[in-house]
């Protein structure tokens, strides 16, 4: 098949195929905080990160797989992680590339992202750049 | 949310978190595993943003709500092509009104930015745009109170249309100078457009014009 176009992708990436028990056309919601291991070698290597797969809703959930798939696929990128809320997303970001001693630039323009960065990197050790006006 | 373009060394020599042993997964190095050389290509950021960060402070979206967000993007586009037609018509006949100073969106002509919107934007210029009131920042804030079926709230892109007063809210913590330099006037209103009938949003803003 051809590459799909935004206006298909929206509606079917990250679920090309109807899942195999239930053949549900909606993606169904796995309300689960856990998923059971075929047997103990499938735990030992989920947990070690040799074989993908749901262990717990906390990392990852096939409901939210679809989700992070099809946003993924939207914007041309290869993985998606979805969060409770884009502070969150951007206190993952921040946090799993930044340590104590680095710097960060950021723009001056929009308050909770300024007091993140000026504010709570600040007291983790972590210095800020603010731009006067936009970053160029 | 976020996602991985893909397209970074995280292996550069800078970002020791992946090219040194990670304590939590029994000394394996991301970068050999999940980098542009590993299996799977490269999805490096992303998966030790899930698999530590993710894991150890748990800030995960609930199975339910990422149902609704699909649910919500399957007619994502649609909605935006409404949004988009709509802004742009509000923008133009809030620029011809006599109780306008001035509008503030990428598709008027009138806009620093035109240019380059004309040249990355090809299907629209977006659904928000702001417009300085004649008059203070009292002004600005009754036209706000007087609107029935816009929205006052903080957010922007809703299905619904959005009104907010930033030097009074979402920037109120900046100083005067720092709001500024942010280019926060404080006669100046942000709306984001939604996708109702264009003539009811125009009217609703024609009766606040009105009652000032």
């Amino acid at each position: 098949m051809s590459k799909l176009r935004f206006e298909t992708l929206q509606l079917h990436a990250g679920q090309e195929e109807v899942e195999g028990t239930t053949r549900s056309r909606a993606v169904p919601i796995y309300q689960t905080t856990s998923f059971t291991f075929k047997d103990s070698e499938h735990g030992a290597n989920l947990f070690a990160l040799k074989e993908f797969g749901n262990i717990y809703t906390r990392i990852m959930n096939p409901t939210t797989d679809v989700f992070e798939k099809r946003v993924a696929a939207l914007e041309g990128g290869v993985m998606g992680l979805a969060t409770s809320s884009g502070q969150a997303a951007q206190h993952l970001a921040i946090t799993n590339i930044m340590g104590t001693g680095d710097n960060f630039i950021s723009s001056a323009n929009y308050t909770e992202a300024r007091t993140i960065n000026s504010g709570h990197l600040q007291k983790l050790g972590s210095s800020t750049f603010c731009s006067k006006r936009d970053c160029q | 949310m976020i996602v991985d373009g893909g397209n970074y060394n995280w292996g550069n020599g800078k970002f020791p978190q992946f090219t040194e042993p990670s304590e939590g997964y029994h000394g394996m190095v991301f970068w050999d595993v999940f980098g542009t050389n590993g299996p799977f290509g490269n999805i490096a950021f992303a998966i030790r943003a899930r698999v530590e960060g993710l894991r150890d402070y748990g800030p995960a979206i609930s199975p339910f709500n990422s149902f609704l967000l699909l649910q919500g993007l399957e007619t994502l586009s649609l909605r935006v092509q409404r949004i988009v037609e709509n802004a742009m018509d509000l923008a133009t006949w809030l620029e011809a009104h006599n109780q306008v100073e001035s509008v503030s969106y990428p598709g008027l002509v009138s806009c620093s930015t035109h240019d380059n919107a004309k040249k990355y934007l090809k299907r629209g210029f977006g659904g928000v745009l702001s417009f300085v009131l004649k008059g203070d920042k009292a002004n600005a804030t009754k036209f706000v109170d007087k609107l029935k079926l816009v929205s006052h709230l903080a957010n922007v892109g809703d299905a619904k249309t959005l009104i907010i007063q930033p030097s009074a809210t979402t920037h109120q913590q900046l100083s005067d100078a720092e709001q500024l330099a942010a280019g926060v006037l404080p006669n100046q209103l942000r709306v984001s457009v939604g996708i109702e009938h264009i003539e009811d949003i125009k009217d609703d803003f024609k009766q606040a014009f009105a009652a000032l």
